[in-house]
Formats: C-alpha cells, structure tokens, sequence
C-alpha cells in the first residue's frame, strides 16, 4: 500500500483508450472534478450523467498523504474483475501507470502526484452504473467510485452498494451522531407496532422503549440507537419515525397484552399526561377505578417498570407472562397477582439480555 | 440533522434582501434571527405577559424567544405535530399536538417544563396523516377552541386506532386492502373517527370537549373579531371552490359533508350519499371567498387588527401559505350575515412565503411564523411594525349597497384614475370535486361618484343588478393592492 520503493516514472497519460463512433457527434458536455483525498478515496464518491453527454472528467491529486493515484474508468459489473486484476500487476507495469491491460477499462488517467491533475473524456456506450477505480497496488479495494448513467443513485450514500464499504460505513456514523439525543429524552411521534398516540423514550444506558398514549401501556423496548425521526419530520407525517435498535421485548398485541387487566373487559384507560422526573416520564392514566402511575426506567442494563396504582380494593392482575419477574405478588400463571397495597409500590423487571 | 427544507430557508432568505427595494411603505419587515441548522417550521406563537415569544415548532420543541436580546432558549420538547400554543403564564402553555391538547408547564422553576398534563384527549385518530389538530385559542370565555382536520384518501387508516371507528359507508376492511383500488369510495377527505371535522370546544378545566360546528375540512386558522365572533378559514379541495373564511357558530355545518354522521344522533346515509340539495339547504356558506390563484390558495389563521397598527384597526389579517403576502378582511352585516371583502395587505417586501401563524405584541408588533409540512410554505419567522409616517393608498373600507359599493380610500384618488378601475364578477361551484374553475364570469359596468368633497368615498352603482354568492373582483390601479374581492352573500 505504500508507493515508497517504486521508481515513479514521468506521467504517461491515457485518454480515451476507447472511442466510440459516435464520438464525432456533437454531444451535451458534463463536467466533473473527481478527487483524490485523504484515506484512499474518491470525492465526489458517485455523480450521474446522461448517455447521450459526453464526459469531461478533471481529475486532481489532493491526496496530502503524497500518494500516488491513477483513475480507470471501468465497464459496468467489472469491478471485481479489475480489482483482482490490480492485485496481479507488478512493479514491471510501472510503465503503464499500474493500469491494467483489460478490456473493460474503458477510459484512464495514469498516476498523479500530489496537486498534479488531468483529464479525460469519456463517453459511455449505454445506462448503467460505471465503476471509476484507482488501481495503484492496493488502493482498489477501496478507492472506487461510481457513475450513473441514466439510472438513478439510491437516495443517500448508506444505501449504495456500488461505492465503498468504508464510506458507507462512515455515512452511517455520521447519521447516527446527528440522530443521537442527549438521554433521557422524549419524543412523540407516529410509531410503528403502536397506536396512532404513541410516545419514544430514550434512557440512558441505551434502553429505549414506546409507550402507547391511547392504550396507556409500554408496547416494545428495544437497545442502542434511538429513532430516526427524518421520514416523518420530511413529510407531511404520512411516514413514520423508525426504530433504530434491536427490540428486546414486546408487550403483544391487542388481546394478550402485557398491563393491568380489569374484569370489566369495557374498562378503558384514560391518559392524564407525564411528569419528568430527572428527566424521565411518569406515565399518570386513570383505569376503571384505578389511578395509575407508571414509569421505566434504566437500572444495572435492565429495564425496570415502576408501578404505583391506587384506588384498589382488591388485588391487582398485571398480564405479565415470560421475561417479566417481580419482588412483590404471586405469579397465577401469565398473571402477576398484587394485593392493594404492594401494588402502590411496584417494582417489574423485563429482561432486556436475550 | 441535515433537512432539505433547509435550503428552502436560505433562498428565502436571498429573495428578502433582493426584495428589499420594493419595501411596503408603511410597513417595515424584517426576519427573526435563527440559530443555523434548527427547525424553524413554526407552529404556533403566543405572547407572553412580558413580552417574549413562545413559539412551538415542526420538529416538537417550544422555545422562547425575547426580542430585546434577539435570543432563542428551549422550554420543553418532543411534542407531536405541534400546531397552536396558548400561554396562560410565563411558565405554562397550552399546545394543541396531534394526539392532545396538552398543559405544559415548568414547576420547578428551572425555565424548563417538566409537567405535561393531558387537558383534553377526546377526540379521534385513525392515524391518518392529514388528521391534523388546529389550535388552541381561546374563546372570550375561556374555554379552548380547536379545530380537526378530517382524513385523506391519500393513505388509509391504520390498523391500531383511537377511539371510536364509524361503520358507515366503505367497511373498515377496504381501508386495509390494496387502498389504490378503493380509496376514491373513502371520499377526497373522509372521517372516521369521532369529531374528525369539527370545531370543538374544550373546557380549561374539566378537559370537556363540546362539538360546537362540523363540516370543516381543513380548517387551518382560527381567529376571534372584536365582536367576539369566530372565523375560521378552510383549504380548497372538494366542497370548497376556493378557500374560504367562514363565520362559525354553535350548531351550523359548513359544507364539508365527511363530519355530519358525528352529530348527535345521526341516522342518515353515508356522507356521499347525501343528496346535494340536501346538503345546499344545510351548509353555512363562506362569510369570504379568497379567490384560488389570485388571493389565496392556502390561507391560514386570522388575526384582529389592534389600533396603533394602521389604520385598518378591527379588522382581520389572514396569512397564507404559498406565496410571501398576508391578506386583509374588511366584513360587515348585511340581514343578520356577515360577509365582506378581502385584499392583499403585504405582498412580499420582506414576508416570506408559508406565513401559518401571526401574533401581535403589546407594541403593537405584528409576529409571524411560517411553515410548509412538505407543501408550498416557508420556514422562519419575520417582526411587521407599522411606519406611522409611511403614505400608501389602499381601500381602507368597503361596504356593500343594493345596487352596488361605497369604498373608502386612504387618500384622495384624483379623478382620472377612476377610470382605471374595473370590475368582475364569477362564482364557485359546490360539489364534492376538488376546487371550482371561476364560474358565469363576466365584467360588471358600473358608475362611480364621490361621496363628500375630500375624494376619499366614492358610490359604485353596479348596471346590473348585484347577484347573491357571486364574488366581485376590484382591479385598482392606484392601490398598493388592486386586487379587492367583495363575497355577496346578502343584499341589503
């Protein structure tokens, strides 16, 4: 990967090793300056053009690493081919600039030094999406980029499987630190698996969870990223905030879900709002003749649900089956079963390890 | 976070200043200052006793801004679809979101809320995306209005709703299948879940919620007279030829049939199958058409006028979403009806487009907050003050006769540019359609003659006989703003 060792002959330059008939046709020109920058890539990564333009490609050295850099344009689906192929060229190509001998390159610039720069035209032969790869002994894995010709790029970068892994990858963090929220936090918004009333929170020790403001009960939790409210935030909310990390639990659907269960079926819950408490929400509802408090909260990596229900006179049934376990009450099967007065103060525990 | 819109912003921000030169003369614009990269889609403003702003936004957040440090602080956030706030002190405000209308407030004295109480949550959501919720402001008792925009058969509903579901018409089960297939059946805009439509009213302290009038489609604007009368405005689409500003009171239906199988003890067919003439004899027609192309195409909330910001003191602005202008509302009572005019106010001179919300300080300083949701709008907010010295002409007031109109001008019109105004007339079709081309258009012949000696009144007489729901468009030359539409709903 470095260049140190190799002798680097006076540039040779390689325009069009491929003209097509139609070159003489007067054509629409594109202009586009590619760069080599820091960390063996291309800048831009990708860009579009017509097949009926001719492309007038400046490409410049701003490499600061003082690294060596060619620039082949390649026929589409060759990429792995001429990146097999830079890994068999040897110091005895140094003539050719390190470009491989292979029908698929289509157009090349040879090896620039630093803030050395030119160009070349190119005129593509159908739709598609041309790679364009620096093929300097180690640098194609990852310096490559791409054309699109008459075809539309996918929306932003993370999606776009012709540009490199790395730069992908970086987009990705780069998206992540803009959506990461200061914890705890808490957002409304349209969910998915919710009703329309729904409310993201966001814990520290990066367990979040949805509570349902119309059935006033937790639906999911899930772990890491929070959400990603851009889908919803850039329409007219007729898309919905997405999750971002892996769910750990959820509390089903309709039927058998987890909370209070009344015997009164008709029984409906009545959402009076939340108090943050250091931040995090205190769900207040009132149930038949209950007046319930809950809250989540974040403690040693699990996800502690707080009850404090009052108005009881009978013991209180929570729908609680499987990764759910209390301090207090009994369990009758997939009910956890607490008197009046434990159930003013009551601590469950959902799993969030599994 | 990185939006698109962002950029919308800043080109607006170069229109302004290329705009500068045509500078309304007696009004001086000038944009908010705004913290780079932050939301600035606003949703409703509020003032509070001692003089800040508190502003809700797009994204959730409300923060206060105070004009004398030009500074920006966060109040409380993570609100849904905020579109209306209501300060009832300096740390607690009242936010209409999309799921409720909610009290939020600081108690523990740290500038920043900590307590969000459910005021009221008794109103439907099939999680449509067009269901939004319009308001609060409040009525000269007190209570909380709010209006509810009905669904759009843009998207069905979802699977999980609130509230009641209404079993009339298409089933629940055609808005789960291949809703490309059947939505045109739904209705252009429909409502299925309870008070979808309506303007309510909501108690400040119980939380009871009163219907109070249906047949609103999407009612983006409310605003009190100094009567105490309520208007509300509506958007274009089907039952609404063109945008309108209607006069709203308890029990009356204003024409959007999608909300009557809410009314009390409704046992009619589904709302499409309600003959039209049914519906003709039901509805409360607009107090004001803002004419589609050339007034209004979206306009938003209406605001009273208070003295010590011109001269058109008492009367109504409207503020509209897809061009830079805010528009004014001359009304008066013909037979027991209000109906009136409409003319532009401002027409760019600094205003941006989107203009969704406006709110007067105690100076007198008119605040506005645009807006756009993904449609035609603007983003940002601009500070109107009136220059008392600046001279413009402008109709002041307008006023409808049997066979004609008095109009009132700012200042005297010389007697050769009466000759240059003309005027038309047209009128909007009613029906389930989106929107109504101008219909039976055609010039008016008229005369014109001072009234007094100071040629600022003059009579028009109409050659033909005026014609009840016809709106009569003014082209005046010598205006800041020729355009003046008069809606003819009764003639004295």
């Amino acid at each position: 990967m470095t260049s140190q060792g190799f002798v680097i002959t006076p540039l040779v330059l390689l325009t069009a090793l491929f003209l097509p008939a139609s070159a003489q046709n007067k054509k629409k020109v594109k202009t586009t300056t590619i760069e080599a920058v820091e960390g063996l890539r291309f800048s831009p990564v990708r860009f579009s053009m017509r097949q009926d333009e001719q492309l007038k490609l400046k490409f410049v050295n701003k490499d600061p690493n003082d690294q060596p850099h060619n620039l082949a344009i390649i026929k589409p689906g060759s990429l792995k081919a001429i990146q097999d192929a830079s890994l068999k060229i040897g110091p005895d190509s140094i003539e050719n600039d390190y470009i491989p001998e292979n029908d698929a390159i289509l157009a090349a610039i040879g090896l620039l030094e630093t803030d050395q720069e030119e160009s070349l035209t190119f005129e593509p032969t159908g739709k598609g999406v041309y790679p364009f790869v620096c093929t300097f002994p180690g640098h194609a894995a990852i310096m490559y980029g791409a054309i699109y010709v008459d075809q539309r790029p996918p929306k932003d970068l993370i999606s776009d499987t012709n540009i490199p892994q790395i730069i992908r990858d970086q987009e990705m963090q780069k998206l992540k630190e803009s959506l990461a929220v200061e914890r705890p936090h808490v957002m409304r918004a349209f969910l998915p698996n919710a009703g329309p009333a729904a409310i993201a929170v966001a814990l520290p020790g990066d367990l979040n969870f949805c509570w349902d403001a119309g059935t006033c009960r937790p639906r999911y939790a899930w772990s890491g990223a929070f959400v990603d409210p851009r889908a919803m935030l850039n329409s007219n909310g007729s898309r919905f905030t997405q999750i971002l990390g892996p769910e750990f639990w959820s509390a089903g659907g309709d039927e058998n879900t987890f909370g209070i269960k009344l015997d009164d079926p008709k029984a409906r819950p009545d959402f009076k709002g939340y108090r943050l408490l250091e931040g995090i929400p205190e769900f207040h509802y009132t149930l038949g003749e209950l007046d319930v408090r809950e809250r989540l909260y974040s403690e040693e990596g699990q996800l502690r649900w707080h009850f404090s229900i009052k108005g009881a006179s009978d013991p209180v049934k929570i729908y609680a089956p499987g990764a759910v376990t209390t301090t207090r009450g009994t369990r009758e099967g997939d009910f956890l079963v607490v008197g009046p007065k434990s159930a003013q103060n009551l601590i469950l525990t959902i799993k969030s390890s599994s | 976070m990185n939006h698109p819109s962002f950029l919308g912003f800043s080109l607006t921000v170069i229109a302004t200043a290329t705009l500068a030169l045509a500078d309304h003369p007696g009004y001086q614009v000038e944009a908010v200052p705004f913290e780079k990269g932050i939301d600035q889609e606003v949703g409703g403003i509020d003032i509070l006793p001692d003089g800040r702003l508190a502003v809700c936004f797009h994204h959730g957040d409300i923060r206060l801004y105070d004009p004398k440090t030009k500074g920006w602080t966060v109040f409380g956030s993570g609100l849904h679809e905020p579109l209306g706030i209501v300060a009832e002190s300096s740390s607690s405000f009242v936010v209409m979101q999309r799921p409720e209308l909610t009290r939020i407030s600081d108690t523990d004295g740290d500038g920043k809320a900590d307590f969000y109480e459910t005021v009221c949550d008794d109103f439907g959501m099939t999680g449509n995306y067009h269901e939004f919720a319009f308001g609060p402001i409040r009525d000269p008792d007190g209570n909380y209005v709010v209006s509810l925009n009905v669904a759009s058969n843009g998207a069905p509903v979802r699977d999980e709703i609130r509230g009641e579901w209404l079993e009339l018409g298409l089933p629940r089960e055609d808005f789960k299948k291949a809703w490309g297939t059947v939505k045109r059946k739904a209705g252009r805009m429909y409502s299925r879940a309870p008070y979808r439509g309506w303007v309510v009213k909501i108690d400040p302290k119980t939380g009871e919620m009163t219907p109070w009038a249906s047949g609103f489609r999407s009612p983006n604007g409310m605003g009190y007279d100094q009567d105490g009368r309520l208007f509300v405005t509506d958007n274009q689409g089907d039952w609404r030829g063109t945008s309108p500003l209607y006069h709203v009171e308890k029990g009356k239906f204003y024409g959007h049939p999608a909300s009557l199988p809410w009314e009390e003890g409704y046992d009619g067919p589904a709302p499409l199958e309600i003959p039209v003439p049914e519906l003709e004899k039901r509805r409360t027609p607009a107090a004001v058409w803002f004419t589609q192309g050339s007034m209004a195409n979206s306009p938003t909330q209406p605001i009273l006028i208070p003295e010590g910001f011109g001269p058109f003191a008492g009367q109504l602005l409207v503020g509209e979403m897809n061009r830079a202008r805010i528009v004014r509302v001359m009304l008066e009572e013909i037979n027991g009806v209000v109906q009136g005019a409409c003319t532009p106010f401002i027409d760019d001179s600094g205003l941006a487009r989107g203009i969704n919300r406006l709110a007067f300080g105690p100076d007198q300083t008119l605040w506005t907050g645009q807006t756009h949701l993904s449609w035609a709008g603007g983003e940002g907010m601009r500070r109107i003050q009136w220059k008392p010295e600046g001279q413009f002409q402008d109709v002041r007031d307008i006023s409808l006769k049997t066979q004609g109109f008095d109009l009132e001008f700012l200042e005297p019109v010389a007697t050769a540019d009466l000759e240059k105004i003309t005027l038309r007339r047209y009128t909007f079709a009613y029906h389930s359609a989106y929107g109504s081309p101008q219909k039976e258009k055609a010039d008016v012949s008229f005369e014109i003659r001072a009234l007094g000696s100071d040629q600022t009144k003059f009579r028009v007489t109409t050659k033909e006989a005026l014609r009840p729901d016809f709106c009569y468009e003014f082209q005046l030359p010598m205006c800041q703003n020729p355009l003046l539409c008069y809606t003819v709903r009764e003639i004295p």
